[in-house]
């Protein structure tokens, strides 16, 4: 029993991990109508940013995120710019830009390879101290991995409901030509997008590559787990998003309970897509018409 | 000489990949990242076939290709349901298990310390040891591969593939059956896919999961996209220039840690800029969408 209430608990920190990114791969995918699969390229970049400027240059923890926010924040505008912005204006089907997007994911973290090798990196830390609620004990990084990306989570999901950028974003989704029609300013509204896509994946980014560190091509792992929890949720619904990832996190401290941990992500994967196969709009999607069937 | 061989090998090997994924993909429209799962499978299910079960080649060979066959009838149970983006993600979902699979299940496939002493084939007494001999089996099964492609692609089953790939709407209402359609291009891609595992498991005598992680599906991806797809010439051409772009780099004579990755730069650069300019590939039909 004790061990169980560990392993929700640790499940609900990676819970609102993946929430956070799912939310940075949706926003992106709802607004572009693009599988953002440069996503984990994101990922890495921010970790890696990380460590050039907390472990290389040995920089305060403060300033280092900071300048890894920033790279990140840098990183995207050149996946909009060089990227994203020009196939859109070519008109490129979804699964030709998801392709590129795939190439900038292969570029990027074979970059980072070279530039920092293949082995895993780690950031040198003090011990994290642990704290006790009843029987549950989480480090402090844990604890802060789960207020800060809950907050995240929670801030971006009203900044998409509520201001009129982010409903723009959605309409952008919605009806790209009317988006047009009516003068919405698209590259301010594209350039949002993908920096609270970008601020979404970075901060889950840094704070797991502060724990656990981080080798150049666990963007792949990080991107499929962020898509399956927004299609498990339901791929246009922002909270449903937030909703997958708990389920994911969930499904994986429950596979630990029962067998080895090194079967989590197998395991829980094949959970969700076997839940995903009798509901394929996820827990909350919506019907859609015929033609646009997922 | 023994260069040139395994070279020969390898586009026999990685043309048979890229055809299988070419009728999925190329004449299904159905973009999985799912190509490795089923090279894996027949990989190992060979190897076990062979070393621990014992049988002979003339044996494991056609279960393989059989087990191969019902691992794509599964696969495209689970991955049916959906379309577009959600199907590529549900086919990452299943590479990303059978990589667990593989690697997690120690007992029968040896996990991360691999699968060794799988022995050339033998078939009606000669065995194929010698570089050249195997080298001519698989190009012959390549060939085959080809020519039975060739084959399908003029059957009223491809053109139907090729009609729902253009509209699946439109195909259903003159009584094409989607799902069955499908699963059967999926029940055929993997089929060829096992094949060229279990051959590859004889080449190299000894497997390990690394090579059939999404990586490698990626890789078999990068190959259609490049050569282009919907054709058969496409995907060979493909595969052609993605095994010659190391070799060319190793004569430049940069060192292995950096050749490695470099060929990864250069092609997902390829990938780019290819979607960008020519989405048909350099000589394919089909441009992705």
């Amino acid at each position: 029993m004790e061990l169980l209430l560990q392993l929700v608990a640790n499940g609900l920190v990676q819970g609102a991990l993946v929430a956070c990114l799912a939310a940075g791969f949706g926003i992106v995918y709802r607004s572009f109508r693009v599988f953002h699969v440069a996503m984990g390229a994101q990922f890495v970049v921010a970790s890696y940013a990380f460590y050039a400027a907390a472990a290389i240059a040995k920089m305060p923890t403060a300033v280092a995120v900071v300048v890894a926010l920033a790279a990140s924040a840098a990183f995207a505008m050149l996946l909009e710019f060089a990227m994203y912005r020009p196939f859109a204006k070519r008109r490129c089907a979804g699964g030709t830009t998801m392709i590129a997007s795939l190439g900038a994911l292969i570029v990027t973290e074979n970059v980072l390879a070279i530039t920092f090798g293949n082995e895993v990196k780690t950031i040198p830390h003090a011990p994290y101290g642990s704290m006790a609620l009843g029987a549950v004990r989480l480090t402090s990084l844990q604890l802060w991995q789960f207020a800060v990306c809950a907050a995240l989570f929670a801030v971006a999901g009203l900044v998409v409901a509520k201001s009129r950028i982010g409903k723009a974003c959605w309409a952008l989704g919605d009806e790209p030509d009317l988006a047009r029609a009516l003068r919405l300013p698209l590259g301010r509204i594209r350039a949002t997008a993908m920096l609270l896509g970008a601020l979404l994946v970075s901060v889950p980014a840094l704070m797991v590559s502060a724990d656990t560190g981080m080798d150049p091509h666990e963007g792949m792992r990080w991107l499929l787990m962020a898509s399956m929890a927004a299609f498990f949720g339901g791929r246009d619904r922002y909270w449903g998003w937030g909703a997958g990832a708990l389920a994911l996190g969930l499904a994986q401290a429950a596979v630990v309970w029962r067998l080895p941990s090194q079967w989590a992500d197998t395991a829980a994967f094949a959970m969700l897509l076997g839940v995903l196969a009798f509901r394929p709009r996820g827990l909350f999607g919506r019907a859609r018409r015929a033609e646009e069937a997922a | 000489m023994t260069y040139v061989l395994h070279l020969a090998v390898m586009l026999g090997l990685y043309g048979m990949l890229a055809m299988s994924a070419n009728i999925a993909i190329g004449y299904g429209g159905l973009l999985s990242l799912a190509t490795a799962t089923f090279y894996g499978i027949g990989a190992y299910l060979y190897a076990w076939l062979s070393v621990t079960a014992g049988w002979s080649a003339a044996a494991a060979f056609p279960a393989t290709i059989a087990g191969g066959a019902l691992a794509g009838g599964v696969f495209a149970l689970a991955t049916l349901r959906f379309r577009n983006e959600t199907f590529t993600v549900a086919t990452m979902a299943v590479q990303m298990v059978a990589f667990g699979v593989f690697y997690n299940w120690t007992d029968v496939t040896g996990g991360p310390y691999g699968f060794p002493d799988i022995a050339r084939p033998s078939l009606f007494g000669f065995v194929f040891e010698s570089q050249t001999s195997f080298c001519a089996a698989v190009l012959a099964l390549c060939l085959a591969s080809c020519v039975l492609f060739r084959f399908f692609s003029r059957t009223r089953f491809a053109l139907a593939l090729r009609t729902l790939r253009e509209d699946e709407l439109a195909a259903a209402s003159l009584g094409i059956a989607p799902n069955r359609t499908f699963a059967a291009a999926l029940v055929l891609s993997a089929m060829l896919a096992a094949t060229a595992g279990a051959l590859f498991a004889c080449y190299v005598s000894y497997v390990d999961p690394t090579g059939f992680a999404i990586g490698e599906s990626v890789f078999i991806l990068a190959m259609l996209i490049v050569g282009g797809s919907g054709n058969l010439k496409g995907p060979i051409i493909g595969a052609a220039i993605l095994l010659a772009l190391p070799e060319a780099l190793r004569f430049i004579g940069l060192p292995a840690d950096v050749a490695g990755p470099l060929r990864e730069i250069i092609y997902g650069f390829l990938l780019i800029v290819l979607m960008y300019l020519k989405p048909k590939g350099l000589a394919g039909d089909y441009a992705i969408r």
